[in-house]
């Protein structure tokens, strides 16, 4: 017999245990600490009453686990100092916060296109060229910044202190690197804008605002926070290094901390929330709420690698993170594949969208034709 | 490369969570000293397996996997930041929670719980109220005053108990510590 099966059966037949039921596990010290709480009738009886008070939240903790298949966990945490050296993921659909904000913000510029764009202060709109090196000129002929090997870098620029704002906006299936004036490096994944000062002032707060999904890795300034708005939530490092990332149409911002800490809050309430290191947290722009829950941070971070990697995930939800890296519209009409679950790991470098499409197709058969970036799948 | 998921595991799944939910909050509770964290952490450890799809067998390993993952769990939020500056610890020192021998201690006091818990539900109404107070070590004369009933027939409703409850013993259940 089994050592609890033993125990279990020379409790209930009010038996001593016998030396050889503990079958040499446990020393004494131990071995009467288990029989008390087995035996003691105070502890039975507490230990009963805790019982109770789980099994009357069973029903309601199963029937949250199925409501989403996502995990969770709430957690309200109080005002927390922010503190250095944070990395982090945040994924972010704005949909309609999103819309308003541009709105406020910016004149209305699709994201859309093939290729990247920069908007000055003035409103010029220019085109980006990775393949090639250049520098940026404002309207007064001044050096704002300069471009080399897929980076924009705001660093090398003498501009006087003035809040002067650019805007960048990387189509589907491009990708690029910036390196702001204090020296935070901030990777920008497909379909994604971001609004920044070239130039950050002393004394002010660094304040970004982004629409998709990006990977921060902020320089060091305890004196001036780093701040990415993202519609109504906004997240606040001091620290050096995270990853950042938001999208339209989703009903949620999601922001996954790969290492260090930081605070995210909304514009209405006052309470900061503090993320750990990984762990995902789940803002819903309708309720307000933020579900802080576990996250594997490999697969978050994975673009910015070039990697894709799906677990669990619907065939309708990959088709976007597909839609983004290959730049190619994806119709599939067929909603029983919609809904088909798959985990897959590919590589935006490695595997076309064809050789991606061929691969599902071994797990779920389908037909489907392209044409000028356009999927159709029956 | 691709692998397809076990979506039919819902119902498995379902059971698996029915049969340990509730051990496995008093087990995250002997770590954690709170009713509400126990049942987070607990749920967290439910959301990862089902999200990652992840269906251990036998169930042996699933048990020892869930167990091990609330201590993890427990003992991560222990160690963590907000707890350090939020509570003091209430139990000892984070040292001996984090020990083999605690995480087995507990382990096997959860189990032998459960085991003796549904073995005893199983018995007959007047057997099973006799059984219940001798585990909690009253004697037969306390039992026989308690009930209102003769000592003899505490004695009877015992022996009783021990004959239907040999077979249940023997199968039925399926252990964690399978090695012990």
């Amino acid at each position: 017999m089994r050592l609890s099966k033993r125990i279990a059966d020379a409790i209930l037949k009010e038996k001593r245990i016998e030396e050889d039921d503990w079958g040499g596990h446990f020393d004494q010290k131990n071995r009467d600490y288990i029989y008390n709480r087995l035996t003691d009738s105070e502890a039975l009886e507490q230990r009963e009453d805790l019982r109770n008070e789980f099994e009357n939240s069973k029903e309601r903790a199963w029937a949250e686990l199925r409501e989403r298949s996502r995990p969770t966990r709430r957690i309200h945490l109080p005002i927390f100092i922010a503190k250095i050296a944070a990395i982090f993921i945040f994924l972010l659909g704005l949909g309609f916060l999103y819309t308003s904000y541009m709105k406020d913000q910016t004149k209305e510029l699709p994201v859309d296109g093939n290729v990247i764009t920069l908007i000055m202060d003035d409103g010029t709109v220019k085109i980006i060229n990775t393949e090639k090196e250049e520098e940026l000129l404002n309207a007064k002929g001044q050096i704002v910044g300069e471009q080399e090997k897929g980076t924009l870098n705001y660093m090398r620029a003498a501009l006087p202190e003035e809040l002067v704002y650019n805007e960048i906006k990387v189509p589907y299936g491009k990708t690029i690197k910036l390196l702001l004036s204090d020296g935070t490096h901030v990777q920008l994944n497909a379909g994604t804008s971001m609004r920044y000062p070239i130039k950050f002032i002393k004394g002010n707060e660094r304040h970004v605002f982004l629409e998709g999904e990006a990977f921060f890795v902020v320089a060091k300034d305890s004196l001036h926070p780093f701040r990415v708005q993202m519609g109504d939530l906004e997240v606040k490092v001091l620290g050096t290094r995270f990853n950042v990332a938001s999208y339209a149409g989703e009903p949620e911002i999601k922001t996954v901390l790969v290492e260090g800490s930081v605070a995210l809050y909304d514009a209405e309430s006052p309470q900061e929330t503090l993320l750990t290191p990984g762990h995902l947290a789940t803002w819903d722009k309708e309720d307000k709420k933020i579900l802080i829950t576990e996250a594997d941070v490999e697969r978050c971070t994975a673009w910015t690698k070039g990697g894709l990697i799906f677990r669990g995930m619907a065939f309708g939800d990959m088709i976007k993170k597909l839609e983004r890296a290959y730049n190619v519209s994806i119709t599939c009409t067929n909603q029983e594949l919609n809904n088909e679950i798959f985990s897959a790991n590919f590589h935006v470098e490695i595997e076309s969208i064809e050789q991606v499409l061929d691969y599902i197709k071994l797990q779920y058969p389908f037909d489907y034709t392209i044409e000028n970036q356009r999927i159709n799948i029956n | 490369m691709l692998y397809k998921n076990l979506s039919s595991d819902r119902n498995e799944y379902e059971e698996c969570f029915n049969e340990l939910f509730t051990p496995l909050c008093l087990f995250a509770y002997s770590y954690v000293r709170d009713g509400q964290l126990s049942k987070d952490i607990v749920q967290d450890v439910f959301m990862v397996i089902w999200k990652k799809k992840i269906f251990l067998k036998p169930e042996v390993v699933l048990k020892s996997y869930l167990y091990t993952s609330v201590k993890n769990k427990s003992l991560d939020y222990l160690k963590s930041k907000y707890h350090k500056t939020n509570c003091k610890l209430v139990n000892g020192n984070l040292e001996a929670l984090g020990t083999n021998d605690f995480f087995l201690r507990e382990m096997v006091v959860s189990e032998v719980s459960e085991i003796v818990r549904s073995a005893v539900k199983t018995l007959p109404p007047k057997c099973k109220k006799v059984i219940e107070l001798s585990l909690g070590e009253l004697s037969n004369k306390a039992i026989a005053e308690e009930l209102s009933i003769s000592l003899n027939t505490v004695k009877t409703q015992k022996r009783l108990a021990y004959k239907k409850l040999r077979p249940l013993l023997k199968e039925h259940f399926i252990f964690i510590l399978p090695f012990l």
